[in-house]
């Protein structure tokens, strides 16, 4: 009797002890459940992205993400479409691992892929989409970098052929050069006033110059490194380049941790960067470029962020994490920066290229940006934005 | 100069000033003639001095740019040695570690005005005058607020361009090379004093002045004794006690009173021949005349070291000379402070002379925890306890090495400093294992490994 009374009353205290855990935690459980439901249908707003964050002025904004076939507007597929699969062009049209990229004046970003073997022409303003290097004569094998000069001509270096190919702005063939000269080219830049194409070629361990018009080998500049890695305008392996507002040499030494800078002569000037993760440090430089102020861009492939630094090497402010959401990247690789300062900067592994906007010295109006300012106007050609 | 300091002046001279172009206002042909730059920027042309470039054109060393973004007037050459060095080949750098005037390795414009100047040369000021109004005195303090009773060069007011070439350079040790000299002394001295003036004979004792070195004895500048004499003084000599070591010169020779110059020396310094002789490791260089290495009269160091505490031993020790001139990294003790920081010159206990054994003696200053003593009386620190003294603040300036208690985390997280040499089982690891303790690569590293991987691969490998 006891011990059957004693279970029952136990039973009993329990089910009400459950009860009131039940009664208790129920109502306090369900608002948050709907505000993780809000928070799980609510997009984040991406479009007010910027850096550095606020309160400090915004000198970087966030504008978009293309992988290839979402620059068009979205067509209803048919049953038909549905029934027959996804047809070919179709296969292509996600980026797969995006490595160069150069804009045109017309404001098309050509992405060179480096696994597709083919380079994405992504028309910003008329939302369209082609493609370069996918039809005879073009055949690419592992094409790497690109550039355009001021014709709009496009050359992309392909690393495994040895080549570069010029395409018109049409996407004709123009020419296949450099076959004997080039090992293993990489990176590219245009020198319009001085007619040069200057080529990063990671094994020859020297950046090669060719003429603009010609399209024939001139010189090299930088030598192999032998020995002492504090060398002066020798190279490890110089896998990008890029030419500042003077016309000076920017070339990014991956495996060395250092931009190394050379004038229009060839010699070595100075060099910057270090084996660091901080602020000016670069454990794997990639892409470079310049904005209108004379900024330098260097993306970093370990730190997964671009760095905006003077172009003497003093870092003044990096962006983008490790991620996949919009301003984070994934193993970046090169970077083009328009004339409207436009930054896009081609992101591997998350299979985009991603647009920002760099904000002006002018336009942010601080102390530079006021001189800027008083001189863009006296000077016809001084490039604004498009509203 | 501390290794850390010349890594940094290497650093320097790779990251020195450049030259950057800029907007110009208005859009310019490629080719624009000379004439139309005039048309605004005349005061280009205008000077008492105008540079023979301006005459040449503007464009021969400024570049016209024009691209999307507008006309910029770019320099030719963004660093001045190589822009200058276009016409100046002279002034250009030699490619080895010759002694240069430092502003030379940076940037031109340091001293010089590019288009036009009041003074000769282009320079931005004259050479001469007082502290405003010199350009040298910018960076120099020679001969500046001398007290009264100190003495002072009266050379100095005819202008620094008296006795030196600023853009002179030569070997390496050299004294008119080191010094930027128009000559070496005493033949430079001897342009203005006469060594047959008989002032100058009855001041130096009437003794023959024509072989010797006036600079070992007198400060070329200022001094803070009478007669420019140098800041370290033989106590004989500055008591003009010359006949306790002299006698009278005969025939236009100096005659000691003693047969030779040694023995001149132990007469007094007794207890350093008793060193000398009674050393278990002998040094050769000590057994003969003193006067070899050290000056009897006065000196810029304590012990009157001739030329100075390095000059001294390279003059015997050539291969530390040759080093000198070859290798991009010189170890600070030995070739500023002097050999006598790690060697004792007057024989000692231990193989090549060392003051201590190996590790024990690098990480007298490299150790995480060393620290310098601080003399009872006179300048600088000492170390060794007491033996080897320093400039003041010498040591905080030294690398010291992250090592744990237990000999590991150099040059990287975990690596041993000591133990068994992987390489020859009956070795030790050591400090000179991986470095040369006097001349090497980055870091002083072992100059046959050539790089820092390279020296790694000696013992791994595998890598």
């Amino acid at each position: 009797m006891r011990s059957r009374g004693n279970i029952w009353t136990r039973l009993g205290a329990l089910s009400l002890g459950g009860a009131l855990a039940v009664g208790l935690f129920l109502p306090a459980t369900l608002p948050a459940q709907e505000e993780n439901k809000k928070a799980q249908t609510q997009t984040t707003d991406y479009s007010k992205l910027a850096w550095p964050a606020p309160p400090a002025p915004a000198r970087i904004r966030y504008i978009g993400a293309y992988s290839g076939d979402d620059i068009r507007p979205k067509k209803k597929r048919g049953w038909l479409e549905k029934l027959a699969g996804v047809p070919e062009e179709q296969a292509r049209s996600h980026m797969l691992k995006p490595y160069g990229v150069a804009i045109d004046s017309k404001g098309r970003a050509f992405v060179v892929d480096t696994l597709l073997r083919v380079v994405f022409v992504l028309d910003l303003e008329n939302k369209s989409l082609e493609y370069r290097g996918d039809k005879p004569p073009a055949a690419f094998r592992t094409p790497i970098g690109a550039a355009i000069d001021e014709k709009d001509r496009l050359f992309v270096s392909d690393a495994e052929l040895h080549t570069i190919t010029c395409f018109s702005p049409e996407g004709e063939v123009l020419a296949m050069f450099g076959g004997d000269k080039l090992e293993r080219p990489a990176g590219l830049a245009v020198d319009v006033p001085l007619r040069r194409l200057y080529v990063a070629d990671a094994k020859a361990r020297k950046v090669l110059v060719f003429d603009l018009d010609k399209l024939e080998f001139v010189g090299t500049i930088g030598k192999p490194l032998d020995g002492d890695s504090e060398q002066l305008g020798a190279f490890i392996a110089p896998t990008n380049v890029a030419i500042d507002p003077d016309g000076l040499i920017y070339v990014v030494d991956t495996f060395n941790n250092k931009i190394q800078v050379f004038d229009t002569d060839g010699e070595p000037v100075r060099s910057f960067g270090r084996l660091a993760e901080g602020a000016g440090g670069f454990p794997r430089p990639k892409g470079i470029a310049f904005d209108s102020d004379g900024h330098v861009y260097v993306v970093d492939a370990m730190k997964n962020q671009f760095e905006i630094l003077t172009r003497d090497g003093k870092p003044l402010a990096p962006v983008g994490a490790l991620g996949p959401n919009p301003g984070q990247f994934n193993v970046p690789a090169a970077i083009a920066i328009d004339r409207f300062n436009r930054i896009f900067v081609t992101d591997q592994r998350n299979r985009r290229v991603q647009v920002f906007q760099y904000i002006t010295d002018a336009e942010a109006g601080t102390e530079k940006g006021k001189e800027i300012k008083a001189d863009s106007q006296s000077n016809p050609v001084a490039q604004r934005r498009p509203k | 100069m501390h290794l850390a300091v010349l890594l940094l002046s290497a650093l320097f001279i790779l990251q020195g000033p450049y030259l950057m172009g800029g907007d110009h206002p208005v859009p310019l042909a490629a080719d624009t003639d000379a004439s139309k730059c005039i048309e605004c920027h005349a005061d280009k042309t205008q000077g008492k001095v105008v540079h023979a470039a301006v005459q040449a054109g503007c464009l021969s060393c400024h570049f016209v740019r024009n691209s999307a973004r507008g006309t910029r007037i770019v320099p030719k050459n963004a660093r001045t040695e190589t822009l200058c060095g276009n016409c100046h080949e002279d002034k250009k750098l030699a490619p080895s570690n010759k002694p240069v005037h430092p502003p030379q390795t940076d940037d031109c414009l340091e001293c010089h005005q590019p288009h036009t100047s009041a003074n000769a040369s282009l320079l931005k000021k004259e050479t001469s005058g007082d502290k405003n109004a010199n350009l040298c005195l910018e960076c120099h303090t020679k001969g500046e607020n001398v007290p009264e009773k100190d003495s002072r060069h009266a050379a100095l007011d005819m202008g620094c361009a008296t006795c030196h070439i600023t853009h002179k350079s030569g070997e390496i040790g050299k004294q008119d090379a080191e010094f930027h000299l128009t000559k070496t002394t005493p033949a430079l001295c001897l342009d203005c004093h006469d060594v047959k003036d008989s002032s100058l004979l009855k001041a130096h004792d009437n003794q023959p002045l024509a072989g010797a070195d006036c600079i070992q004895c007198h400060d070329s500048h200022q001094s803070t004794t009478t007669n420019l004499l140098q800041a370290n003084l033989h106590s004989p000599f500055e008591a003009k006690l010359c006949d306790t070591c002299h006698a009278p010169a005969k025939d236009g020779k100096v005659v000691l009173t003693q047969p030779d110059a040694r023995a001149v020396c132990v007469a007094c310094h007794e207890e350093t021949t008793k060193k000398i002789e009674s050393a278990k490791v002998a040094h050769a260089g000590a057994q003969g005349d003193c006067t070899q290495c050290h000056d009897a009269h006065a000196g810029k160091a304590a012990d009157f070291l001739k030329p100075d505490p390095v000059g001294a031993c390279l003059t015997c020790h050539s291969d530390m000379a040759e080093a000198r001139t070859t290798q991009s990294v010189l170890h600070d003790p030995v070739f500023k402070q002097g050999c006598n920081v790690c060697h004792t010159a007057h024989g000692g206990e231990r193989e090549h002379l060392l003051r201590a054994e190996i590790d024990e003696l690098c990480l007298e200053c490299h150790a995480p925890t060393a620290k310098a003593q601080k003399p009872a009386e006179g300048f600088g620190e000492t170390i060794f306890g007491g033996a080897v003294r320093l400039p003041a603040g010498y040591m905080d300036k030294v690398e010291r090495i992250q090592v744990s208690r237990q000999g590991l985390g150099h040059p990287v997280f975990g690596h041993p400093i000591r133990g068994t040499d992987p390489r020859d089982k009956t070795k030790q690891i050591t400090c000179v294992t991986c470095h040369d303790p006097h001349a090497g690569g980055k870091r002083l590293i072992l100059a046959e490994a050539g790089t820092s991987r390279a020296l790694c691969k000696l013992c791994h490998k595998e890598m």
